[in-house]
């Protein structure tokens, strides 16, 4: 049953972000300027940033701004299957058009005879997908904790403070500032390693399950009513 | 304490605000009641029913449905809530949203189908709104979706705020057949509506709320519920004045006369017996009856009574 729930939340979440042209829009024209970088560049970028916080905007803040999530929590629903149909949704829809874009790029550079190694489009393959799941989480979390699509705006905040404050911090907490706003892998600095580099895996996965389960627990004490404004 | 649904010293605080919104309610609502929530604006009725739906906490006491905590997920199995404000998913259609709902309500999806087709037959949405988006729904179609949404399951308890506001005529008539053969059926709904006369008629009791406490519970299916002051009107053109004629049917069957003037007159009765025997003495006393009509409702008084006691 949660399968069915959690099946039909993402495609309820799908199926809104692409009703909206603005979002298909961005995607086309972020897709296409891309495909010309590469052309332009001879090498592969992702625009799974860019996408992943286009896609993941207000993803739970607006339902909550639009009333909508009453409605859903008035139903036999875990809040934490909520939450986590949320970041699948993003994840998933984020890191498929990244690495469509991805493919396409290594299928127009390969047709002008500038094929790319498959090392390297593995790599932005595994990153694409990694940072569409890390940054989903982190921006689910966020939405939880504010309205609209304040998430975005939060984010930016904060890379922001880490690029400000840069200069003025040890570079590791810098660099962990940033792995935590930013958090992905690269396929040849990990499991493509050997051995295999356990540290960035876990570091990974600790900070996508920590968003998770903090967005959960916001989620579980989250009151909601248009009367408590 | 042995309701359907039982509220004890609930109390309930926003962070941010200077008074509470809701201050040591109890009540119990028993199963197959229809139970009305009426007051002014920002009475704290939809706090209220928020906190019965487990969707604010409360500050103080508690609330149980069916022997649970309202976000238990056996209770929320058993429930159907119509917000006031629908501002449902925008971009889907009717149907979709309706199919999301079963699904969401943890239902067999082989039933989805046909149990989402009655629902949108039952609340009266025309066949060919239905694979409509909803942002083209009307307020009345809104209403009637919602409707339709919160009646997904066969909820045994359904919670209603404000049902019929923007609905047609029709659809008024249609929400108070499907609310009684409901209430008929076992469940217990909470309606809370400031439409005094729907709440009159098909609630069993209605709660007054005011400033966030509950200031009076009256029961509308009560002996003394029947007690009214009836309007009547009559021709005045007869040879034998008719008030005279009125007034002695009128003590003859041992109701009230209030006062009568030239071609009509208000009379106490004490329930609908003496009502339809009072209209019935005057008829055949050869009274020429044209209209007879409770004076207000009686919801109408008590909402006058305690707001002027507030006041």
């Amino acid at each position: 049953m949660i399968g069915s729930v959690v099946w039909a939340l993402m495609c309820a979440t799908w199926r809104e972000r692409l009703s909206r042209p603005l979002v298909i829009g961005i995607y086309v024209v972020l897709c296409a300027s891309q495909v010309m970088m590469a052309v332009a560049g001879r090498e592969l970028s992702t625009p799974v940033l860019a996408i992943t916080l286009i896609f993941g905007a207000g993803i739970v803040g607006r339902d909550v701004s639009s009333g909508t999530l009453a409605l859903v929590f008035t139903r036999p629903v875990q809040r934490s299957t909520y939450v986590i149909a949320k970041w699948l949704a993003a994840g998933t829809a984020a890191s498929g058009l990244s690495m469509t874009t991805v493919v396409v790029q290594a299928v127009v550079l390969a047709s002008r005879g500038a094929g790319v190694p498959g090392a390297e489009i593995v790599d932005m393959l595994a990153e694409s997908l990694t940072l569409a799941f890390g940054l989903s989480s982190l921006v689910v979390l966020f939405s939880v904790l504010v309205p609209g699509i304040g998430d975005v705006g939060l984010w930016l905040l904060l890379i922001s403070l880490g690029q400000f404050a840069g200069s003025r911090v040890p570079l590791r907490v810098a660099e962990e500032w940033r792995a935590l706003l930013l958090p992905s892998l690269t396929w040849s600095a990990t499991l493509g390693s050997s051995p295999v580099a356990w540290l960035p895996l876990v570091s990974y996965a600790s900070t996508v399950a920590g968003c998770l389960c903090l967005a959960t627990l916001a989620a579980n004490r989250k009151e909601l009513s248009y009367a408590s404004g | 304490m042995n309701g359907a649904i039982e509220v004890d010293g609930l109390g309930k605080t926003y962070r941010r605000a200077k008074k509470s919104a809701l201050t040591n309610v109890s009540l119990q609502i028993d199963a197959g009641e229809i139970f009305g929530l009426v007051g002014p604006n920002g009475a704290g009725k939809t706090t209220f029913m928020a906190c019965m739906l487990g969707l604010l906490f409360p500050s103080t006491g508690h609330i149980l449905i069916d022997g649970r905590p309202p976000d238990d997920l056996a209770v929320r199995r058993a429930t159907g809530y119509l917000p006031e404000r629908l501002q449902f998913d925008r971009w889907m259609t009717g149907r979709a949203f309706l199919d999301l709902h079963h699904c969401l309500a943890g239902l067999p999806a082989s039933h989805r189908i046909g149990e989402v087709t009655a629902l949108l037959q039952r609340v009266g949405l025309e066949p060919a709104h239905w694979l409509s988006p909803i942002k083209k729904y009307s307020r009345g179609m809104l209403q009637r979706l919602g409707l339709a949404q919160a009646l997904i399951g066969s909820p045994r308890f359904l919670f209603l705020d404000e049902p019929a506001s923007g609905v047609d005529p029709a659809g008024v008539l249609a929400f108070r057949e499907i609310l009684t053969d409901l209430g008929r059926g076992g469940t217990t709904i909470v309606l809370n509506s400031h439409q005094l006369d729907q709440l009159e008629r098909v609630c069993d009791r209605v709660a007054y709320i005011e400033a966030g406490a509950i200031r009076h519970v009256e029961n509308l299916r009560s002996a003394e519920a029947g007690r009214r002051v009836l309007l009547v009107r009559w021709l005045a053109n007869d040879a034998m004045p008719a008030e005279a004629r009125a007034a002695a049917v009128a003590r003859q069957l041992a109701a009230t006369v209030v006062d009568i003037a030239p071609g009509n007159g208000r009379f106490a009765v004490a329930d609908d017996a003496q009502a339809a025997a009072l209209l019935r003495g005057l008829v055949d006393g050869g009274v020429a009856v044209v209209e007879a009509a409770p004076e207000s409702g009686r919801l109408e008084r008590l909402f006058r009574s305690d707001a002027g006691k507030q006041a």
